[in-house]
């Protein structure tokens, strides 16, 4: 392949919009996005645009760069430079409702089409020129056309590919798991086909299997990390950072820097958690983000709470997968990636199921809130209604509803998006932050 | 014993309380208008005047509301929520549900005994249930504000509206001037949308009587009506609603002033 110019965008960003880093590990992030990017128009790799769809470890193996629209979205509306996309693709006919992330995307492909080159304000050079399209129903209904779309646009193929986990209703049914488990791997085998054609060599099954176990061992990590953090007292590992911190998961499983990321990740946190060291001087309100995206344009906002003397303590949005040991008896990379994947699921569903709650489904884990309040020692949750995207949106008001009915811990709605900016409305959400931990001090007062 | 004063810089007027000994000196309301600063240092210098006092005189001054932080001569900023909260407390102890429909938006507040906000929920972001519905609808019917309230009282057949939004409810409104319906009849179908919507957000808090209104909205006697219907209570009403976040502000600036001198 031969090497795509990096235009290097190089427009001043208005105003700081995102969060202080509390730890290291947090602020190293930047640089790997950045890496990302720039590694795609600069290694000579094909460029494969992907969705996420916890499949990384294929593309390393097949030496293709992955770049995520997803990632780009947020990076967009972080610097505060996602508007002119969306505007572009709702000139399209997209809906000012459907998710902005591929708002963002799509008007990036439509933008270069029209300019004939990428736009000079694509923060870190844009995305480069793809010769395949990844996309999968994972999570949201949006992705199987997303995807689509961008093919069109970008003149590339595009192949589109199942992850399903079960209801919690079924996910411990052996014959469940065995139906489960055949669809998924049929699946991933005929995107390794499809990548096979389009690359024009075959899977070296030997290195996929390295880069699995190593993706394993990255999982653990990851999990581990994250469970860790959210019990500490004081905090050591804010919302914000673990925002920041999933990036190596989603966009980078598989490689050897996602697992040292991970081991450095854990390390620093376990030796803060031992000496005692929080974020905030003063931890008065602990608090929980208990569902819907983050405000990715206005990531300052967790900055503004701790000035109060509250911390987000833990997300449970992008939540660690919590990967079960994959049996020996595996052999198969695929075959493991499956598994494990299904295992993952199946934890969630299984811990609804335990709850006795509504059978929604799978990858998306209903009871965590009502989870983590009592073992993260919460005194408030924070959730985000986003108008763009249903997918993690849903099931909110069951959550409060439940935290209602079985636990003391009131919540607070907020309204924006995750990047459409023309939906935050910052004076609003100051006052009701304030007023939330204005509350929880009465409620702490009156020993509730 | 000295002056304390509670000022609520809000989107439609901003309104300013004095108090001493816990009790009402004078409170004065303007415009906020497009300089939420100037109206900060406009209500307070008149404040000042009605009372015959001087900013030197005042010993402590809490700020709130949207345009809270234009009010530069504060000592410091709580929420509107918990001002109301404390506001309606001090009027009426025994209330634990308050709602406040302000121009911007509405809220359901639960409070506890000793006035402090222990749960509440605001409206999202958009105009439903709140003043600047009533403010849409006066214009395009060609009426006072104030006469919104006495006008509804008098509906016959209140229109049924598919819509609390207030944008859409505009539309609504012209479409029946359009069709010759009365405006009182416009004017209760609004109410009850708005009813609808305010009931919606006490649903968050739970309806606890005694209840109370607070905020310009409950100077309207038609949407206090169409509430009552719909909520099943009395609601009480202060002598001055639009005036109760900032005379919780000044309460607080007196308990502020009293925690450190002890």
């Amino acid at each position: 392949m031969s090497e795509q110019k990096n235009p290097e965008a190089t427009q001043e960003v208005p105003k700081r919009t995102s969060a202080k880093k509390w730890t290291e590990s947090a602020r190293k992030v930047r640089g790997l996005v950045r890496d990302m990017y720039v590694r795609a128009f600069t290694e000579g790799k094909p460029v494969a645009w992907v969705m996420f769809t916890l499949v990384n470890e294929l593309f390393v193996a097949m030496d293709v760069v992955p770049v995520y629209p997803e990632n780009f979205a947020g990076l967009c509306a972080t610097k505060r430079v996602g508007n002119p996309f969306i505007d572009r693709a709702e000139a399209d006919g997209f809906s000012n409702v459907s998710c902005s992330y591929a708002r963002i995307g799509l008007g990036y492909a439509a933008l270069w089409k029209d300019m004939g080159e990428i736009p000079s304000f694509a923060p870190d050079g844009g995305m480069a020129k793809p010769i395949m399209m990844v996309g999968s129903s994972l999570v949201c209904d949006t992705r199987y056309k997303w995807f689509q779309t961008y093919s069109r646009y970008m003149d590339v193929p595009y192949y589109a590919f199942d992850m399903l986990g079960p209801p919690a209703s079924t996910a411990y049914r052996p014959d469940v798991r065995e139906q489960y488990i055949k669809y998924n791997l049929a699946q991933l085998q005929g995107l390794v086909s499809f990548m096979e054609e389009r690359l024009g060599k075959k899977m070296d099954w030997d290195k996929l299997d390295e880069i699995v176990r190593r993706g394993e061992k990255t999982y653990v990590l990851w999990y581990d990390a994250y469970m860790l953090a959210g019990g500490a007292v004081p905090c050591p590992f804010p919302a914000e950072d673990s925002f920041n911190c999933f990036f190596p998961a989603f966009f980078m499983m598989g490689e050897v820097e996602a697992l040292d990321f991970y081991q450095g990740l854990y390390d620093e946190i376990k030796y803060k958690v031992d000496n005692k060291m929080g974020s905030i001087p003063e931890e008065k309100y602990r608090l929980l983000w208990g569902g819907g995206l983050p405000p990715w344009h206005t990531m300052q906002i967790f900055n503004y709470v701790e000035e109060q003397g509250a911390v987000f303590v833990f997300q449970s949005t992008y939540l660690p997968l919590r990967f079960a040991d994959v049996p020996d008896r595996i052999t198969d990379p695929l075959e493991r990636m499956v598994h494990s994947r299904y295992e993952a699921a199946i934890s969630r569903a299984e811990l609804d199921r335990k709850l006795g709650l509504f059978d929604l489904c799978n990858f998306v884990g209903l009871g965590n809130p009502l989870l983590f309040v009592d073992e993260f020692k919460v005194d408030g949750v924070v959730m985000h209604w986003l108008r763009s995207c249903r997918g993690t949106t849903i099931g909110q008001v069951y959550q409060k509803n439940l935290l209602e009915e079985r636990t003391s811990i009131p919540t607070l709605f907020l309204e924006s998006d995750m990047c459409d900016v023309r939906d935050y409305f910052e004076a609003d959400w100051k006052v009701k932050l304030s007023a939330f931990l204005e509350t929880l001090e009465a409620r702490k007062r009156a020993g509730s | 014993m000295a002056f304390f004063a509670g000022i609520d810089v809000g989107s439609v007027t901003t309104k300013v309380v004095i108090t001493r000994d816990s009790e009402l000196t004078a409170y004065h309301v303007v415009p906020s208008g497009a300089n939420y600063k100037m109206a900060a240092q406009k209500a307070m210098e008149e404040v000042l005047a009605k009372a015959g006092l001087s900013l030197k005189d005042i010993a402590c001054i809490v700020a709130t509301g949207y345009g809270a932080s234009n009010a530069d001569f504060a000592t410091l900023k709580v929420t509107d929520i918990s001002c109301c909260a404390k506001g309606v407390n001090h009027l009426f102890p025994s209330v634990r549900t308050v709602i406040d429909v302000g121009g911007q938006a509405s809220k359901a507040i639960r409070v506890n005994e000793e006035g402090r906000s222990t749960n509440f929920v605001v409206s999202e972001r958009c105009a439903a249930g709140s003043g600047r519905f009533l403010q849409i609808i006066a214009r395009v019917l060609q009426i006072e504000l104030g006469d919104v309230g006495p006008l509804s009282l008098q509906a016959k057949k209140p229109v049924i509206y598919t819509t609390s939004c207030a944008v859409f409810g505009e539309s609504e409104a012209i479409s029946r001037i359009a069709e010759g319906t009365p405006k009182e009849d416009i004017l209760a179908g609004v109410h009850n949308a708005m009813a609808l919507k305010i009931y919606s957000l006490i649903s968050g808090v739970g309806l606890e009587e005694e209840c109370a209104i607070a905020g310009g909205g409950a100077l309207d006697v038609g949407l206090i009506k169409r509430l009552e219907e719909k909520l099943g209570v009395h609601l009480l009403v202060p002598p001055q609603p639009q005036i109760m976040a900032a005379l919780g502000a000044a309460l607080m600036a007196e308990e502020r002033s009293l925690a450190l001198a002890s």
